[in-house]
């Protein structure tokens, strides 16, 4: 059964799969563009092409999260409740566990500094946990 | 709830890629469906019983009854 699209599931999905990759590619490569280049290539005194970059990282940022949008609309509604469970755990866990480290550091338990990539670490990380335990709890792998 | 997809995917000698194909979802939902793991929305349980040309309550029945 195919819907207007003339596509079936699998072939909707792989396309916006592929789509969502190459815009995620496009938001990481701008973001070097924006962080060394000002170092490595137009010099940091050429504030208007740092900008420029920025600008060029944010408009590619905005079609990765609109590519995002567009995979999880064409998931299933089974996928669409892993994403969403996935989604809950990584941002309850990034505030709690953030917060909580946040606590240490200034009640001084802890002396590491911890930055902004170490969330984006730790949100990465937990997504992906999340969805790969999930997809094995629903007997993903299971045989026909 | 209970539900006889397994067994009427069996009947029509369906794999589950061929049913999620015809029923445009992953084969996870129908794997999860039939082990019970999860329940299908009702536009899902209504595209199921159209294609196997049967009544909702024929394929998805409460446990409780």
């Amino acid at each position: 059964m195919k819907q207007q699209t003339g596509l079936t599931f699998k072939q909707r999905n792989k396309l916006n799969t592929v789509h969502l990759a190459k815009w995620t590619l496009a938001w990481v490569l701008t973001l070097a563009l924006a962080s060394f280049g000002p170092l490595l290539l137009w010099g940091e005194q050429n504030t208007l092409l740092s900008i420029v970059a920025v600008m060029i990282n944010i408009s590619a940022g905005i079609m990765m999260i609109l590519a995002n949008k567009r995979h999880l609309a064409g998931l299933d509604e089974l996928l669409q409740r892993l994403h969403l469970n996935a989604m809950a755990i990584t941002l309850g866990g990034s505030l709690v566990f953030g917060l909580a480290y946040s606590v240490l550091q200034t009640s001084g338990v802890v002396s590491l500094r911890q930055g902004i990539s170490h969330l984006m670490m730790f949100m990465g990380i937990t997504y992906l946990v999340c969805v790969v335990v999930m997809n094995k709890q629903l007997g993903a792998e299971d045989e026909e | 709830m209970k539900n006889r997809l397994k067994v009427l995917r069996a009947e029509h000698n369906l794999t589950q890629a061929k049913l999620a194909e015809l029923l445009d979802v992953s084969r996870q939902t129908v794997n999860a469906i039939e082990k019970g793991k999860f329940d299908p929305s009702l536009p899902l349980a209504f595209k199921a019983a159209r294609l196997f040309k049967l009544k909702i309550e024929d394929i998805f029945q409460d446990e409780e009854l």
